[in-house]
C-alpha cells in the first residue's frame, strides 16, 4: 500500500461514514477501479468498522427501571438532607471528587485538579490553557493594607462623581421628574469618612481614581441620555410587529392559517398537498402599480403591491440597495418577459423581516454565485416562483444553497432548477437548507443536473413534488427520503453513478445575448 | 408558534405529551421518565455497551443518565428534539465513567510497576501490554470522544444535523470531525496491516 493509497483508505473510511462529497466519491471509485491493492483494504476497513462500531440491539435489563427508581430515591434523599449538602470541587481533568488537601491549581488559570492528573495530562486541562506549572495552596498571607484602603476610596470617588453629576444643573424641563439614576446617586451614603481616607492616600492614586470616576460618570450619563430613545425605538418596533400580526390575522393571512392548523392539529401535508389550500398562503391583498424595472433606480422606492417589470435582455437587481433593516414591500411581483428572454441577476435576497408574497415570474434568475434567498429570520416568509429558471447558486463546496429559510412557505410552478452554472459546479449545489420550518410545493418543475441535494432532509420541512421531472440527477440527491417528502406523478432520469459535473455551464448557452453575463 | 411545531411527526407529538407530564408533580415526572426510558433505553444501552465495552458498566451509566435526565427536566426545551439532548447527557456520563475507570486502572498499574521494578517481571509485563494492544480493535486507538462520535454516526446511523445538535457544534464541524475520525481509523488499520498484525 503506497502513501497515496493510504490517502484513499482514508476516503474509503469516510465513505463508510457517509461524509464524502460527490467529487471525492468519484475520485475514490476511480482509484479503486485501477488499483489492485485498495479494494481489499477498503473492504477490510468496512468490515472492521462493522465489527467495531456497529451497535447491536440490546434489551433493557429486567431490573433496569427498579435501579433507576432507586437512583431517584437516593437523589431525593440527598436533596432533602439539606444540612448534609456540601459543595465539592471536582478535578478539571478526571472530574473526580477533589479533597481540599489533595488539590493543586494551574499557575495561570487556577483550574483545580489532582497532582497526578496534571502530570498525566502534561499541562493544564482547561480549554485554551497550556500552562505546565502548578501551584499549591499555602498559608494565606495578610492582604496589603494599601489595597484595603484604595478600594473604598475608588468606590466613594465613583459615588461622589455620580452624585456631583446629579447636583449639576439639569437640561430637563423643570416639571419633568429626575431619572432614577440621579435619585439613587443623591442617596449614596458616606459612612466611610471620605476626607479621612483621601487624606491618607498618595496624590497620584487620588488623581488616577478621580479620572476613572469622571470617566465612569460620563459613560453613565451618556447611557442615561440614550436610554429613552432606545426604549422608544424598541417599543415602536414591537408595536409595528404586533400591528402587522393583527392585520395579517384579521385578513386570514399566513399566520392565521398557521395558527388554525395548529389549533386543529392538522398535519402540514393536508395543506401543502392541496394546491388550492396552499395557494391561500399566497393570496395577494395589496394592489399597486407596475413599474418598469430598468427605470426603477432604487428598491427603496417600491411600495406594497407593486409589480416590477423587465423586458427582454439581461438586468441586475441589487437587493441590498434597500438597506439591511428595511422590510421588503408586501405582495411585490418581479416579472420578466419569459424564461428564455429575461435574465435577472440577483444579489443575495436577505431580510430580517417578514417577507409577504414575494413573486418572481417569467424569467431566468441568476443567483450570481450566491443564495437566491437567505431568509433565516423568525418571521414568516412566502415566496412564489412562476415559470422561472434558477441558476448560479452552486458556487462552493457542500454549503451552496438556493434557498435558506427558517420559517417559509415556498411555491414553484413550472420552474426549472438547473445546476452547473455556479462557480464550482461539481455537484455541490443544494436546493434547500431549512433550520426551523419549510412548507414547499413544487408543481411541474424540472430539476436538471447534479445537485448535492434536491431537498433538505431536516425533519422540520414538508415537500410536495407534483408532476416534476428530475433529469440527470444523482440517485443520492433524491433517494434520501423521509416522512416529509412526497413525490406525486414525477419522473426521473438518473445520471450514471460515477458522473461528475466537471463542465461548467454558461448563461450564453441559454441565450446567446446573455454571453457577456458569463462569469 | 413555529412551523417546526406544526411539522412534528406523531412520535414527536407523543414525546411532547410525555414532556407535558414531566412538568407535573413528582409522580407525573416519574411516569414521564419511565415512558422515555422504555422508548429510548434500548438504543442508549446498545450504544453504551458498544462504546464502553463493558455490559455492567453500561447498565450503571444507563441508570445514572436517566437519573440525570429526571433532574434536568426543567432545563429541557420541548421545542427541541429530545434525542440529541439525551445523547449529550449519556455521552457525558459515559466519558466520565471511562475517565474514572482509566484513573483506577492507572493507579493499579502504577502500583504493580512499582512492585515489579528492577525485576524480569517488568519486561514480561511490557511485552504482555504490547500483545494486548495488538489484539485491541483499531477503534480503541482513537480518543474517547472521537470514538463516541464514530459509534453514534456509524453504529446508530445518526444524521449530521442531530449530531450537530447533540455536540453543540455546527454541522460542518461534525463533518470535519468525522473526516478526522475516518483518517485516524484508516491509518491505524493500515499500520496494523504493515506490521502484519491480526486483522
Amino acid at each position: 500500500v503506497s502513501r497515496d493509497c493510504e490517502d484513499f483508505a482514508v476516503l474509503a473510511a469516510a465513505r463508510a461514514l457517509s461524509v464524502l462529497d460527490e467529487a471525492e466519491e468519484a475520485e475514490l471509485d476511480q482509484h479503486l477501479a485501477s488499483c489492485p491493492a485498495c479494494p481489499d483494504l477498503a473492504r477490510e476497513l468496512e468490515e472492521r468498522l462493522a465489527r467495531e462500531a456497529a451497535v447491536e440491539p440490546i434489551a433493557l435489563p429486567e431490573d433496569g427501571w427498579r435501579r433507576i427508581q432507586e437512583g431517584l430515591a437516593r437523589a431525593k434523599a440527598a436533596a432533602s438532607a439539606g444540612a448534609n449538602v456540601f459543595v465539592r470541587v471536582r478535578c478539571s481533568y478526571c472530574h473526580g471528587a477533589l479533597e481540599r488537601d489533595a488539590a493543586v491549581f494551574c499557575a495561570s488559570c487556577l483550574a483545580p485538579g489532582h497532582r497526578e492528573c496534571f502530570a498525566e495530562h502534561g499541562r493544564c486541562p482547561a480549554q485554551g490553557c497550556d500552562e505546565t506549572r502548578i501551584i499549591e495552596p499555602t498559608v494565606q498571607k495578610p492582604a496589603r493594607p494599601r489595597r484595603t484602603r484604595l478600594l473604598p476610596v475608588l468606590a466613594v470617588l465613583v459615588g461622589g462623581g455620580v452624585a456631583a453629576a446629579a447636583l449639576a444643573p439639569s437640561r430637563r424641563p423643570a416639571n419633568e421628574a429626575p431619572s432614577t439614576l440621579r435619585q439613587d446617586a443623591v442617596k449614596i451614603p458616606d459612612p466611610l469618612g471620605v476626607e479621612a481616607i483621601i487624606g491618607s492616600a498618595t496624590p497620584d492614586r487620588i488623581v488616577e481614581a478621580k479620572e476613572r470616576a469622571q470617566k465612569i460618570r460620563d459613560e453613565s450619563l451618556e447611557r442615561a441620555r440614550n436610554a429613552d430613545s432606545e426604549a422608544a425605538r424598541f417599543v415602536s418596533e414591537e408595536i409595528r410587529k404586533e400591528r402587522a400580526f393583527l392585520e395579517d390575522k384579521a385578513r386570514g393571512g399566513t399566520m392565521a392559517i398557521m395558527n388554525g392548523l395548529s389549533a386543529a392539529g392538522t398535519h402540514p401535508y393536508s395543506l401543502v398537498g392541496s394546491a388550492e389550500k396552499f395557494g391561500e398562503l399566497f393570496h395577494r391583498y395589496a394592489k399597486g402599480v407596475a413599474v418598469e424595472g430598468s427605470a426603477a433606480t432604487s428598491l427603496k422606492d417600491l411600495r406594497d403591491g407593486m409589480t416590477l417589470t423587465y423586458g427582454e435582455g439581461s438586468f441586475s437587481l441589487d437587493v441590498r440597495d434597500r438597506g439591511d433593516h428595511e422590510p421588503l414591500p408586501k405582495d411585490l411581483t418581479i416579472r420578466g418577459a419569459g424564461m428564455d428572454k429575461t435574465l435577472l441577476t440577483l444579489d443575495e435576497l436577505s431580510s430580517n423581516d417578514e417577507v409577504t408574497n414575494l413573486t418572481f415570474e417569467d424569467m431566468t434568475i441568476d443567483c450570481g454565485d450566491n443564495y437566491l434567498t437567505d431568509l433565516r429570520s423568525e418571521n414568516p416568509i412566502t415566496l412564489h416562483l412562476v415559470r422561472c429558471r434558477v441558476v448560479g447558486f452552486d458556487m462552493g463546496a457542500g454549503g451552496s444553497v438556493m434557498l435558506a429559510a427558517e420559517r417559509a412557505a415556498f411555491w414553484a410552478e413550472d420552474c426549472h432548477f438547473e445546476a452547473g452554472y455556479g462557480r464550482t459546479p461539481a455537484g455541490f449545489g443544494n436546493l434547500f437548507r431549512v433550520r426551523d420550518g419549510l412548507l414547499a410545493r413544487l408543481d411541474r418543475c424540472v430539476f436538471d443536473g447534479l445537485f448535492r441535494s434536491v431537498y433538505d432532509t431536516n425533519q422540520a420541512a414538508t415537500y410536495v413534488f407534483t408532476r416534476c421531472r428530475f433529469e440527470n440527477v444523482s440517485e443520492r440527491s433524491i433517494r434520501d427520503t423521509r416522512d416529509g417528502v412526497h413525490f406525486e406523478a414525477c419522473s426521473e432520469t438518473l445520471a450514471p453513478s460515477d458522473a461528475v459535473c466537471r463542465v461548467k455551464r454558461h448563461l450564453g448557452d441559454l441565450n446567446p445575448l446573455w454571453k457577456n453575463r458569463n462569469r | 408558534m413555529s412551523l417546526a411545531t406544526l411539522m412534528r411527526t406523531p412520535a414527536e407529538e407523543e414525546e411532547k405529551s410525555i414532556f407535558a407530564l414531566a412538568r407535573g408533580d413528582a409522580a407525573a415526572r416519574e411516569r414521564a421518565l419511565h415512558a422515555l426510558y422504555e422508548r429510548h433505553g434500548p438504543e442508549v444501552l446498545s450504544f453504551l455497551v458498544r462504546f464502553l465495552g463493558d455490559h455492567a458498566l453500561a447498565e450503571d451509566v444507563l441508570q445514572e443518565s436517566f437519573v440525570a435526565v429526571h433532574a434536568s427536566f426543567d432545563r429541557y426545551d420541548p421545542e427541541r428534539p429530545f434525542k440529541p439532548w439525551l445523547h449529550q447527557i449519556v455521552r457525558n456520563h459515559a466519558l466520565m465513567a471511562l475517565r474514572a475507570r482509566k484513573k483506577a486502572s492507572g493507579l493499579v498499574e502504577k502500583k504493580a510497576r512499582a512492585g515489579a521494578e528492577g525485576s524480569l517481571d517488568a519486561t514480561r509485563e511490557a511485552m504482555s501490554r504490547e500483545a494486548v494492544s495488538e489484539t485491541r480493535g483499531a477503534l480503541e486507538e482513537l480518543g474517547d470522544e472521537t470514538r463516541a462520535l464514530l459509534v453514534e454516526r456509524y453504529g446508530l446511523g445518526r444524521k449530521l444535523t442531530d449530531l450537530a445538535d447533540a455536540w453543540s457544534v455546527s454541522e460542518r464541524t461534525i463533518r470535519n470531525r468525522l473526516h478526522d475520525a475516518a483518517e485516524q481509523f484508516a491509518r491505524a488499520v493500515v499500520a496494523r496491516r504493515a506490521k502484519g498484525g491480526p486483522k
